[in-house]
């Protein structure tokens, strides 16, 4: 496929805001996870919450939009010179040609949790200052994000789950192949709320102690919150690092359990690699979806090992960012940047003893070693699987 | 920009139930309305098990896809599909978030995982068996435009034939300020890269000038479902009457389509 460029990005989690605070805590091995202390959350479990976003506020003319997940947005947007390089891009395309493409998978929902706590309850009516459509709906952090950047081009939200922001690098690809627009600003936002923590607990997903990708005790996830966002452009002489690729595909198995024989995610791995033009052996580490529980990361392994053969070194970064649910695959998208751009593979935090059963390489230290492509894998309820794959143009 | 060929069309609205009934409403043969139940089925196509856990709207969804599906041979090449929705399943958010006022926060699993904005198409693919990727979308008001635009685009860069499925599904009570449609609206097509009865070329032009329905009570309805918004183009393949159509889709910017009739398919 024709490359596109990733002209700039930046990104914000429980490890830190902007590229350089994620470097120092990858590359210093400083997990963001702590026990929880959300909202009066009565479980059992450790999360990766982003420092200060109570504090983030909104434009006066974007109130209406005031949320969790629109602050955690706008916080992200506010490092790495982000604006200037969207202003940069306008310069360069026009306002109606970069389009937007944000993946969500519950939006500013913690905000309609405080109105069902508030409600009126004889005649089951929400506050009056609810508003729905500029906070818990989906499309919320998009028109949000698309007037914060001052922007005019197609715009939409991905929302599959926990690939969502690794879909929109396949959305914005295609959009600018069909000509509906010539650049594109990606990204994924999802913050904490009491519905995911309550819902995967109810699944039994979720783990009384820090998450252990792979490992043989691993017991479940982390989750977490986080935003990121990147310029794409069509690959030219300047570019750095690019969108080599990316593989879509679906289980149609279950609505939350992965295929055990993990064919569907070797579906979208083949489909990336295919799609790159790249032979397994090119790839140099893969950033797992690894989400620490029993299920996938033995389904994973089973995609990755029939794929590489354990010729690529693997690891989870799930253990220093917790689940950020619909922002992980951009967020571990731009982590497998980090690593091209220092050469770095990251360990697998916490994890102590793999699971015998995994056969893949898991990285248990941090590991230096020359990284040209990466691949980021991106799994998620309703069976959908996601692989790209991130790194130098050749 | 190249034609796109259409090899299936499916509604599900108010006293609709597929496609053949949306062309008897839109040509006036028969009139619509509004406040008729939607007819949903059970979807024979699940196991046992996951139908039992499916929602109405899910329940419509699946049958918009059959309908849809009705001519789309199983020897084609695998479905890409794309999903749209202005709000996904606002029952089982509401069932969720009351869930959550609640001692000890009994949320149950099967809601949980039902509220996922792609769970409909979940619940397709694991019913088709199609293992071909798929994205679940909004664009609020304008999600059937937006929809309709990644299913073009999955067509013009040789993707392979692609369902959209377009819907929306009227709000519970507590919501119905925030969304207040006038009826459940589902609508399907199957997009090709072939030449069909049916062609369609899509462009996006800076203009603030949608097309309308004519009829009082449809323009209701197209104003009352985001999904509802695709009538001025089910309008002129329903009547047999090729042509431009404008549909909503940003402040000063629309998505034109050209809607072409071939001889033979």
């Amino acid at each position: 496929m024709r490359k596109l460029k990733l002209s700039a990005y930046t990104l914000c989690s429980c490890l830190g805001q902007g590229k350089q605070e994620h470097r120092d805590a990858l590359f210093a091995e400083c997990a963001g996870l702590r026990q929880v202390d959300f909202e009066n959350i009565d479980l059992q479990t450790w999360i990766g919450r982003v420092h200060g976003v109570e504090d983030v506020v909104l434009p006066e003319k974007l109130r209406a939009y005031e949320c969790r997940n629109n602050r955690l947005a706008q916080l992200a947007i506010e490092s790495d010179n982000f604006v200037d390089s969207v202003r940069l891009a306008v310069s360069r395309y026009g306002t109606r040609r970069i389009g937007l493409f944000i993946g969500t998978s519950t939006s500013g929902v913690l905000e309609a949790e405080y109105a069902y706590a508030a409600r009126d309850l004889a005649q089951d009516i929400l506050p009056k200052d609810f508003s729905y459509n500029t906070t818990q709906a989906i499309s919320s952090v998009g028109y949000f994000v698309r007037q914060l950047l001052r922007l005019e081009g197609p715009i939409e939200v991905v929302s599959t789950a926990c690939s969502s922001s690794a879909n929109v690098f396949a959305a914005a690809h295609r959009f600018m192949s069909a000509g509906f627009c010539d650049a594109a600003i990606v990204g994924g936002v999802d913050s904490l709320c009491q519905m995911t923590l309550y819902g995967f607990d109810s699944l039994q997903l979720v783990s009384q102690l820090p998450c252990r990708p792979c490992d043989r005790d691993r017991d479940g996830m982390n989750v977490g919150e986080a935003a990121g966002f990147a310029i794409l452009e069509w690959e030219d002489s300047n570019a750095e690092l690019c969108l080599l690729g990316y593989g879509e595909s679906s289980d149609a198995w279950h609505m939350s359990a992965p295929d055990p024989t993990g064919a569907g995610a070797a579906l979208a791995i083949r489909a990336a690699l295919t799609r790159a033009g790249l032979e397994p052996l090119d790839i140099d580490y893969i950033n797992l979806h690894g989400s620490a529980t029993v299920a996938n990361d033995l389904a994973e392994d089973a995609a990755v090992f029939e794929i590489f053969g354990g010729c690529a070194p693997c690891s989870s970064t799930k253990g220093f960012s917790g689940h950020v649910l619909g922002a992980a695959g951009i967020i571990e998208a731009l982590f497998s940047c980090l690593a091209v751009e220092s050469d770095v593979a990251f360990r697998t935090m916490n994890t102590v003893n793999v699971d015998h059963a995994i056969r893949s390489p898991i990285l248990l230290e941090t590991h230096r070693t020359p990284i040209t492509n990466v691949m980021s894998n991106s799994f998620g309820f309703g069976g959908g699987n996601m692989s790209l794959i991130l790194g130098r143009p050749s | 920009m190249k034609q796109i060929g259409i090899a299936g069309i499916g509604v599900i609205g108010p006293g609709i139930s597929n496609w053949r009934d949306a062309v008897a409403v839109l040509t006036g043969a028969e009139d619509f309305d509004p406040q008729a139940e939607v007819p949903t089925e059970s979807p024979v196509s699940l196991p046992a098990n996951e139908r039992r856990r499916v929602t109405p709207l899910i329940r419509m969804v699946l049958q918009c896809c059959e309908d849809t599906l009705s001519g789309y041979s199983a020897e084609y090449p695998p479905l890409q599909s794309v999903f749209s929705s202005s709000c996904g399943g606002l029952e089982t958010a509401d069932k969720i978030l009351r869930s959550l006022t609640l001692p000890h926060k009994p949320v149950s699993p099967t809601q949980f995982h039902n509220s996922v904005h792609n769970a409909p198409a979940g619940y397709w693919l694991i019913a088709s068996g199609v293992r071909s990727g798929s994205i679940s979308i909004s664009a609020h008001d304008s999600s059937f435009g937006a929809g309709l635009l990644n299913a073009v685009s999955n067509v013009l860069i040789g993707d392979g034939p692609t369902l959209l499925v377009s819907y929306d599904y009227m709000a519970p009570p507590i919501l119905r300020e925030s969304r207040p449609y006038l009826g459940s609206f589902a609508v399907g097509l199957v997009l090709v890269d072939a030449p069909m009865r049916w062609t369609i070329e899509v462009d996006l032009r800076e203009s603030d000038n949608c097309d309308k329905m004519g009829d009082m009570v449809l323009e209701a309805m197209r104003l009352g479902n985001p999904a509802a918004r695709s009538l001025p183009l089910l309008a002129r393949m329903a009547g047999d009457r090729p042509g431009q159509v404008r549909l909503p889709y940003l402040p000063n910017l629309d998505i034109n389509i050209n809607v072409v009739r071939h001889a033979r398919s």
